[in-house]
């Protein structure tokens, strides 16, 4: 387990070593700040796949908790680990090329790692004062990097978000605050500890409500998801990939269900399963009517989310299970579109489908890795999507709830509809005369898209009982079981 | 050889084809081989079949399995001829996607689990969006096509889901009655059939898609593995009367209003898939009777609807390859230019009609029995209605059928000069549709020794009919007329056409593109038709005006305005204090 402070550190210290390298060539070599950013995010992936089926905690500065600070691994924090490193490389992978068109790539690739170092802070953090400094690092990194274009509708974009990400901020802290005031302690287990022993009064139950907004804001769930369709767009390609990626499920869903299912033991009925099915139709419906290519992966995002949330709403060991693994493979699929609209931005230099047409003529390899990611989203076999979305309605089903299954049908039929718009308008049809002289993306870029159109397909094999075992099961656990949590830190 | 060789062996085609550059001569040769090398595989099979002990629990292999599995290496064969001599572009995508498809149509009818059907259901629907484009306008239709299989795959597996929550298990094993899981599968074996009211991709389909490949997934695997499905959901579930007739009634509108909808098409290929839905509804009417008569009847009519609408597309597709267009106004006395096409297109036409003694005679005879049958059981006044209705459609087959082969081959037409000089029929593409039309006939005739022996051993039959007799007096009849007219040395004077006693100015071409205009000019035709124009009876525009009427009042609230937004997140925020207040 002493490795785990390195997830925090190594990029933390990326960050600043980057701007300090920048300063002593004068910003004149680009390639140091690519070359540092991608081998950290690439190091930090290996690392995560080493911490799969373990579990630990590691004591800073020999200060036990509930006194020090603490960092806990578990199966639920190791699985997000692993995919949010696995984005960020292909994120930074990404970059190398695309980045290329903006001015300063030095402060782009500090605040990539210093938003990483939040993510993976935020993931093992083990008391509440470190959660909110986690997600604020994160946050305002994030607020930084989609606002990186300075132009008029980007800087709009990062204000609103920062404007909602505040609130929500600011709900979390006066929500730590009061539980810091009933209980004396931020210890995250010995707060659950102490929960469990006393009531559910009026106090925690205010609590426990400001968790949720703060985390509903972060993850984007309707109607707190307004930020959302300006700031994706708005942000360069990696990082809306980052954003609708892993971003929104580290410091929303992730917190939540840590806050919900491991602090508090709160399952709340069916109500997140609600949220979730509002956030599938109105996000799925909202996409549908987009002519924005980014806007329309946006708004996709909160519908998946939907499905995400869906899952974990039934509370049954299926159903979250399922949304696990639809959080993995969203992860996947969403980076990958995210990427693809970059590509066609990066050749075209537009987001509008109106636009484009009969791309997959000069850029075969975005125009098939972007098919492969529709169909993965839209749930066609073989691609991963089709599991996840057969694992949710299963679960919908045994768990005694079919109109929860007929209403995630309907919003994956409004999912393929308008993913088949997007192929459609974007990469099948005549080729504008204009763009005949098109090129297919630059080396990183399709490497990257291609990596992620592969692991469309390869993490389907989740599902495979010892891979499932090794790598979802654990995380079930961890949510289903409040107390396998607080054992790992009250010895 | 093992079981699981047909899917195996396609889909490592499939691979290597996908992966080789697109060397075009070399595959034209290449692909029928490797298309006949898998009827070859499969004929073997079904007589030595050879499945492992391990995975019996995971292969159906029953009559039907084996009726259809038999018939996939029939169509890919006889379509990979035909494609080979259509298709110009990227043949080693195209090719690839072909046996990727004929590998999924495989693995759809072999599973006996649940979960591996979707999956190959899915694929297939995939293949048929990626080969629909292949030089072609049709990226509109194709994505129609594919929201309406992909959501019908969805409802598969809602149907699965609620099966599974019955049996415990993803095996297809019979199971008690279910509403919503008989729906959603009969759902999804509708749209990928082309069933009312799933059929609207189908016409888009073929109006934009290349000939061969409406001919090869609408027109006939696609037709085999919904009516697969179908007959094995009723294989497995015991369904109740009520449901039964519905499903019937449904067939029955689909006849009736496809074909009356294929009598006012003006151009070729959307008239034939008119009557490639309408001919859906009678097996789905035979199917639906639940009697062995009544399914073996459109088992049999699936099989036979498959081999002479794929006739008739490839047919087509000649004729649109040598005339560039496909407008019945346009055509016009193609007979002398293209014997071959027309004499296969005449026979196709007559057995989709129903004419004695071919194919499509024999199997509505089935059905017509099926229903009869039914009238003993429950609901007699419908289903003498349904046995109308199928009666009345086949008479309207026939008329529109007249219309077609009129339009296309009869008819004084002058086409500009030299353009006749193109006017050839290619050995690949005609090949095929004599193949096609040879079968319609076979079958026809030999149908108790190919069909019914073979699948059911002995049917009893009520009614009066030996196709081999039948055949033989047509034979001996012709014979005997042929031997006269050469004996008496009839006189034969040819004259040109002529109107009023006087020739034909060029003119006055009569096309026979509107030979049933009383019809869509008389009321209430023609209001309907003007619903149809409108599109209200399309599933698909109905659901889609309805959604971007809502997504415009969303789009509306997503004004840009910070504030509204804040105060969203106020009110998300009470509802979700309320809930947690009471909780």
């Amino acid at each position: 387990m002493n490795t785990l402070p390195y997830f925090v550190l190594i990029p933390l210290a990326g960050a600043f070593l980057i701007v300090f390298l920048n300063v002593l060539t004068k910003n004149k070599v680009r390639v140091i700040s690519e070359i540092l950013a991608n081998m950290i995010t690439l190091a930090l992936f290996i690392m995560t796949i080493f911490m799969f089926n373990k579990s630990g905690m590691y004591v800073i500065g020999k200060w036990v908790p509930p006194l020090g600070i603490n960092l806990v691994l578990d199966g639920l924090s190791a699985l997000m680990m692993s995919i949010v490193n696995l984005i960020a490389f292909t994120a930074t992978l990404f970059s190398i090329n695309y980045m290329r068109r903006y001015t300063a790539n030095n402060y782009y690739y500090a605040l990539f790692l210093l938003m990483l170092a939040g993510m993976n802070g935020v993931l093992l953090s083990g008391d509440f004062f470190n959660l909110f400094v986690f997600i604020e690092i994160a946050s305002i990194a994030s607020y930084a990097l989609v606002g990186f274009g300075t132009e008029a509708d980007e800087l709009e974009a990062s204000f609103k978000y920062m404007v909602m990400g505040g609130i929500a901020s600011t709900f979390i802290l006066l929500a730590i605050a009061l539980l810091y005031s009933q209980f004396g302690v931020l210890n995250m287990a010995y707060i659950s500890k102490a929960i469990a022993n006393s009531e559910f009064n009026i106090l925690l139950r205010f609590t426990l409500f400001l968790f949720i907004a703060a985390f509903s804001v972060k993850a984007a769930i309707i109607p707190f998801h307004a930020w959302l369709p300006d700031a994706h767009p708005a942000a360069p390609a990696p990082i809306s990939a980052m954003l609708s990626g892993v971003v929104i499920k580290t410091l929303g869903l992730y917190a939540m269900i840590r806050v919900m299912y491991n602090i508090f033991g709160f399952n709340g009925g069916n109500m997140l399963a609600y949220m979730g099915l509002i956030s599938i139709m109105v996000g799925g419906l909202l996409a549908l009517g987009q002519m924005d290519m980014k806007r329309l992966l946006a708004y996709s995002s909160i519908s998946q989310i939907g499905y995400i949330i869906l899952g974990i709403g039934l509370g049954t060991k299926l159903g979250i299970l399922a949304a696990l693994f639809h959080l993995v493979n969203h992860s996947v699929f969403k980076s990958l579109l995210f990427m693809n609209s970059g590509s066609v931005y990066h050749r075209l230099g537009t987001r509008n489908l109106d636009e484009m047409g009969g791309l997959n003529k000069v850029m075969p390899i975005t125009g098939g890795t972007s098919l492969i990611a529709s169909l993965s989203i839209s749930g066609m076999p073989p691609f991963n999507g089709f599991f996840s979305k057969l694992l949710i309605i299963i679960a919908c089903i045994q768990s005694g709830h079919p109109i929860f299954a007929f209403w995630a049908i309907a919003g994956s039929i409004f999912t393929l509809a308008y993913y088949m718009k997007m192929q459609r308008y974007a990469f099948f049809g005549a080729l504008k005369e204009s763009y005949k002289s098109i090129k297919e993306s630059p080396f990183f870029m399709s490497v990257s898209m291609i990596i992620l159109a592969i692991l469309c397909l390869v993490t389907s094999f989740l599902l495979i009982p010892q891979l499932r075992d090794a790598v979802l099961t654990p995380a079930v656990e961890v949510i289903l079981n409040a107390d396998t949590y607080k054992a790992l830190v009250i010895k | 050889m093992n079981i699981f060789l047909p899917i195996i062996f396609n889909l490592i085609v499939a691979f290597v084809l996908f992966i080789t550059p697109d060397w075009k001569k070399p595959l034209k040769v290449i692909a029928p081989i490797l298309a006949f090398a898998n009827i070859v595989i499969g004929v073997y099979l079904l007589f030595n079949p050879n499945i492992p002990e391990k995975y019996t629990a995971w292969i159906l292999w029953d009559n039907l399995t084996k009726l259809v599995f038999f018939f996939i290496g029939f169509f890919g064969l006889v379509l990979s001829i035909y494609s080979a001599g259509f298709i110009k572009k990227k043949l080693n995508k195209y090719f690839s996607y072909f046996f990727l498809t004929l590998a999924s149509a495989y693995g759809i009818i072999l599973s006996a689990n649940w979960i591996v059907l979707i999956i190959f259901w899915g694929i297939s629907g995939i293949t048929l969006y990626l080969m629909m484009q292949f030089n072609s306008g049709a990226n509109l239709a194709a994505k129609k096509t594919l929201i309406i299989l992909g959501g019908s795959d969805s409802f598969l597996i809602l149907g699965v889901a609620v099966l599974y929550r019955l049996t415990g298990s993803f095996g297809i094993l019979s199971s008690t009655w279910s509403m919503i899981a008989f729906v959603c599968i009969a759902a999804a074996a509708f749209a990928k059939a082309g069933n009312m009211p799933f059929h609207i991709w189908i016409p888009d389909c073929a109006d934009k898609a290349p000939p061969p490949v409406t001919a090869f997934m609408p027109a006939s695997l696609d037709k085999l593995l919904g009516i697969y499905l179908l007959a094995r959901i009723f294989s497995i579930i015991t369904i109740p009367p009520v449901v039964k007739i519905s499903v019937m009634l449904i067939g029955s509108i689909t006849i009736i209003c496809a074909v009356f909808m294929a009598l006012t098409q003006h151009t070729a290929k959307k008239l034939l898939s008119y009557h490639a839905i309408s001919q859906v509804g009678y097996m789905v009417l035979g199917i639906g009777t639940g009697n062995p008569l009544g399914i073996a009847g459109g088992l049999f009519h699936m099989i036979n609807n498959s081999i002479y609408k794929s006739c008739l597309f490839l047919g087509t597709g000649q004729v649109e390859k040598v005339s560039k267009t496909d407008h019945l106004d346009k055509l016009g006395g193609l007979a002398k230019y293209l014997p071959i096409t027309f004499t296969s297109m005449l026979i196709a036409s007559f057995a989709i009609s129903g004419l004695p003694p071919l194919n499509g005679f024999f199997s509505k005879w089935l059905i017509y029995q099926g229903v009869l049958a039914a009238t003993a059981e429950q609901y007699p006044f419908l289903s003498i209605l349904c046995l109308l209705a199928a009666l009345f459609g086949s008479a309207l087959t026939l008329a529109s059928f007249m219309k077609l082969m009129h339009a296309l081959f009869l008819g004084a037409k002058k086409y500009p000069k030299g353009a006749e000089k193109k006017f050839k029929e290619k050995f690949s593409l005609v090949f095929p549709q004599i193949i096609l039309a040879l079968s319609c006939i076979v079958l026809g005739v030999f149908a108790f020794d190919l069909f019914i022996k073979p699948m059911y051993g002995n049917l009893t039959l009520t009614g009066l009919w030996h196709p081999k007799m039948a055949m033989l007096l047509i034979v001996v009849g012709l014979v005997l007329g042929a031997l006269i007219f050469l004996i008496s040395r009839i006189k034969i004077r040819r004259v040109k056409g002529f109107a009023g006693g006087e020739g034909l100015r060029p003119d006055m071409h009569i096309s026979g593109a509107d030979f049933y205009e009383g019809i869509e000019n008389g009321q209430p035709f023609k209001f309907i038709y003007g619903l149809a124009e409108k599109k209200l009876f399309d599933l698909y525009e109905v659901l889609k005006a309805m959604a971007f009427y809502v997504i415009k009042l969303l789009r509306y609230l997503h004004n840009g305005v910070l504030t509204n937004y804040l105060s969203w997140i106020l009110a998300g925020g009470v509802i979700i204090l309320v809930v947690i207040w009471f909780m």
